[in-house]
């Protein structure tokens, strides 16, 4: 049942990518959440690149996110999961980063386009020292890996600043905005962090 | 007896692996729970009730919107809008 979740979610929010894009909406990306059981079946190709042919939309555009213990549960098998799908074109998130039993020398075979710092080391910014280190630490990773990095769970202007100070490209939380029906989401909002 | 057993034994799995439980009578209304909220998702799929909303992903340097993350959230009839936390789990279980 949960595939059939995924594969509704990911064909809506491929629909809708491709409305916004007609409307003149500049979006570099529209991310979908795949479930651990979903992305272990050999399936997932065949069921990305059905979607994206009947939407059209440019693969470029959508990025899968998967959660690190998902990745790490069978690493073979995720590795050749996530060749089959860069070939398609499609951008790949390892979600939850830093909550999983990641083995670098793992995580540097993947071919993945971005990092997701948990909200779990987001919540003490700016001032629990161990946070602040986790998350000092993520960045550097992940730009020096050739990665984005993207902070989840950004409540409070003090997260944000302390994450833009130390060069986190991306981020999302209550303090952007909540989750929202596709009509009521506000292009122009641009928060000032300074 | 045996239906309690099985709970049991559904619990300590879902623990994970070389664990055991004991069998309460809260363990069989949480059985219940999850096989009426996995009827309830079935008829959700069908009446299209679950809903995408948005996230907002912002660039830090410029503050811009640069992207949006489609999360899934059930319009339940009596419930309102639930959390794909609070059913996803029970949507994982193969039926």
């Amino acid at each position: 049942m949960i595939a059939e979740i995924d594969a509704r979610v990911m064909q809506q929010a491929c629909e809708q990518m491709c409305q916004w894009q007609a409307a003149g909406v500049v979006l570099s990306f529209v991310a979908v959440n795949v479930s651990s059981r979903l992305f272990a079946r050999r399936e997932l190709y065949q069921q990305v690149a059905r979607v994206l042919d009947a939407t059209g939309l440019d693969p470029a555009y959508l990025e899968l996110e998967v959660t690190e213990s998902a990745v790490m549960d069978d690493p073979e098998v995720s590795l050749e999961q996530m060749h089959r799908l860069r070939e398609l074109g499609v951008r790949l998130a390892i979600d939850d980063f830093g909550t999983g039993y990641s083995s670098l020398l793992r995580l540097k075979r993947l071919p993945l386009q971005k990092l997701k710092i948990d909200q779990g080391f987001v919540t003490g910014l700016p001032w629990d020292e161990d946070d602040a280190a986790i998350v000092r630490v993520i960045i550097a990773l992940a730009q020096s890996m050739g990665m984005q990095v993207h902070a989840e769970g950004i409540e409070q202007v003090g997260q944000a600043g302390f994450l833009l100070e130390h060069d986190c490209d991306l981020g999302q939380g209550y303090w952007f905005g909540r989750p929202l029906p596709a009509e009521q989401l506000d292009w122009m909002c641009e928060p000032d962090i300074r | 007896m045996l239906r309690n057993a099985d709970s049991a034994l559904f619990k300590a799995k879902s623990a994970g692996r070389d664990g055991y439980a004991l069998y309460t009578e809260e363990l069989t209304a949480h059985a219940q729970q999850r096989v009426e909220i996995a009827f309830e998702l079935r008829r959700a799929l069908d009446q299209q009730e679950l809903r995408i909303h948005y996230q907002p992903v912002h660039d830090l340097k410029t503050g811009r919107l640069v992207g949006v993350e489609a999360l899934v959230r059930w319009a339940h009839p009596q419930r309102g809008l639930v959390s794909p936390a609070a059913f996803i789990p029970i949507a994982s279980v193969p039926g």
